[in-house]
């Protein structure tokens, strides 16, 4: 399944010095043979909408993404990235990425050492350790930071200031940088809009005019929970697209059920720019969104139950483990609930903190219930008050869900599989195993795609759109980034809440199902059987510009 | 006529928090989305004199903008 999209066939690989040497029957010996019959053998797996940043200090193989088959990860989106960056700002950025990635403060803490500033640095920094390929976005957020300090985050840049970016957007690029990422959306940790929100149509344009000398990519946030402005951000990237023949990619595109025909009006308006020669290419996530909560924080889900958002909303921790304990409040508690028994009996036993309850992870509210012979709210009830209100429940599924929709936009050829955001929201819900989920749900139980159609979107597409030559294929001459997996296996596991950050930090994972082998740069750095290997051939991706010459 | 509330709905945000989806039509028939985080839609409740989501319907526009506004200027 070599990526192109076309049918797969059966063949020998052979792989020398890194590289892909034959395709076909190879009867020279090897110094290593790996027996992939019966399975897929296909180019690594590229995810072009990650926050690793911080995670390759301390881990550059980004687990658990390359045991899902992920051989090339884009980390720096979302005008965020770790450099350049002046030690006078590194707190201020690191607010910024635990406000919007969820990146916690001990983790920076404990698990970075602070030896660079620019962007060289950083990128020799975490090439000390690179198990995965990576091709870095330069955050514009943190360009102005950079030039103009506080200033940035109050105004946008005088002339001056703006050839002060240009230059080390400049320096970015030389250095390796794959493009520049911006954000009409985010906010920093007091909620105020991050810096590249403060630039105006003439910087974006400016910088647009520099990635044009180097033929590299512009990311966006876009307001993606407007179809209206979404609208008119597709027509902004498109005229720098033309403007200085540059691709652009716009993340994320969600698809929710009662969607009023929002997705609609964005895809038509992509088909019509792209059909002007623009590139504009929208990302679309293949896992759904889920809703979690405890009661320690108020949530909407509850807004249509007075009773129960009141005790949430006004409530303090004691004051609601009374109401909880309470037997004429329960009972009212109950009642007022038990008309939406639907969405409580789907409720999954996230996490909790008692080993008593351990075994309950996993397991529906509803089975619980059963369990215990006791009603499903009781059971909530209760849960909570043994976890002294930590018990955390999740309602999946419930977002991005318009699954025969989101199939078809998968397949659309305007439409880039990505936006997994692996490495951020890491105490909220797991955004590893995107590419196993494509092909549980959208080749195999929905038929939205082809085996070989769904890879070729993960691998040549992503490529091609990106730039990363040499990748994304399975070719005489290529690198040989390889994943071998079961095709009718492949699949994300279930969400786990392990602890394995540094400052004893937490996150939520998933394994991987189905993914036996994966290459990168032509070794075996991971496997079922053995797992993690010292394998070190991670790139940065495309390089520097001495490396791969220019545009 | 002003352009008024003329659907609720809970929703998923981006971050896995429950969110709530008020579709407002204006005069011209179109009919966009706003997605209302926990601060806004308690304050659009509010502004609004009602209890419950459902209620809302028929509440004018200028009542959501009012709301993000709280929303967003909470940390000022």
């Amino acid at each position: 399944m070599d990526g192109s999209g076309l049918p797969a066939f059966t063949a020998d690989v052979a792989i020398e010095n890194g590289r892909i040497a034959k395709i076909g029957k190879v009867e020279s010996a090897a110094k290593q043979t790996i027996d992939a019959s019966g399975q897929a053998v296909a180019p690594g797996f590229i995810d072009p909408h990650t926050h690793f940043d911080a995670q390759l200090l301390w881990d550059g193989a980004c687990k658990p993404a390359l045991e899902h088959g992920v051989t090339t990860i884009v980390p720096g989106n979302c005008s965020l990235s770790l450099a350049p960056l002046k030690e006078e700002h590194r707190m201020k950025l690191v607010g910024m990425f635990n406000q919007i990635e969820e990146m916690p403060l001990k983790a920076f803490e404990e698990g970075v050492v602070w030896d660079w500033e620019t962007f060289p640095e950083f990128l020799s920094r975490i090439q000390r350790d690179l198990t995965v390929n990576v091709a870095p976005l330069v955050g514009h957020s943190v360009l102005r930071l950079w030039v103009m300090g506080d200033a940035a985050m109050e105004r946008a840049a005088t002339p001056d200031e703006l050839i002060q970016i240009q230059q080390l957007l400049r320096e970015c690029l030389e250095a390796g940088a794959v493009g520049l990422s911006t954000s009409f959306v985010d906010m920093d940790e007091t909620l105020k809009p991050v810096p590249s929100r403060y630039a105006d149509t003439a910087e974006l344009d400016a910088l647009a005019a520099v990635l044009g000398e180097y033929g590299r990519m512009l990311q966006i946030v876009h307001e993606f929970y407007s179809a209206d402005v979404t609208v008119a951000r597709v027509d902004e990237l498109a005229e720098l697209s033309l403007k200085h023949g540059i691709p652009t990619t716009l993340s994320p595109l969600f698809v929710n059920a009662e969607d009023n025909g929002e997705v609609d009006k964005v895809m038509a308006r992509i088909r019509e720019q792209i059909a002007t020669g623009a590139r504009v290419w929208p990302q679309v996530q293949t896992r759904p969104i889920d809703i979690s909560f405890c009661f320690e924080v108020p949530s909407l889900l509850f807004i249509r139950l007075p009773s129960w958002y009141a005790t949430m909303r006004f409530g303090t921790h004691d004051e609601i483990v009374a109401a909880f304990n309470n037997p004429e409040k329960r009972e009212a508690l109950t009642k007022e609930a038990q008309p939406m028994a639907s969405p409580w009996s789907n409720l999954v036993i996230r996490q909790v903190q008692t080993d008593a309850n351990q075994p309950l992870v996993g397991l529906t509210l509803q089975e619980v219930a059963e369990q215990r012979n006791t009603g499903i709210i009781e059971t909530m009830i209760d849960l909570s008050l043994e976890e002294d209100l930590q018990a955390h429940f999740l309602l999946a599924d419930i977002g991005h869900n318009d699954y025969a929709k989101v199939g078809s936009l998968l397949a659309d050829p305007h439409v880039h599989i990505g936006a997994s955001d692996g490495g951020a929201h890491i105490l909220s819900f797991a955004t590893y195993g995107d590419t196993g989920y494509l092909f549980s749900k959208y080749v195999r139980e929905e038929a939205a795609l082809t085996l070989e159609s769904a890879v070729k979107k993960i691998t040549y597409d992503t490529a091609n759109i990106w730039g990363l030559s040499e990748r994304g294929l399975l070719q005489e001459g290529y690198v040989a980034d390889v994943t071998i997996f079961d095709p009718d296996a492949l699949d994300r596991g279930v969400e786990q809440y392990v602890q394995d950050v540094p400052g004893d930090g937490s996150r939520y994972v998933r394994d991987a199902i189905g993914v036996s082998t994966v290459l990168v740069g032509g070794e075996v750095a991971y496997s079922q059987e053995s797992g993690y290997t010292a394998s070190r051939k991670g790139q940065i991706l495309p390089g520097a510009v001495s490396g791969i010459g220019t545009v | 006529m002003p352009a008024t509330i003329n659907n609720v709905r809970m929703a998923a945000a981006h971050e896995g928090t429950a969110e709530l989806i008020v579709s407002v039509r204006y005069e011209s028939g179109g009919i966009t989305d706003v997605p209302l985080d926990r601060h806004a839609c308690e304050a659009l409740l509010v502004a609004c004199e009602v209890d419950e989501p459902d209620q809302l319907i028929g509440k004018s526009w200028a009542k959501v903008r009012d709301a993000l506004s709280v929303s967003f200027n909470r940390y000022k």
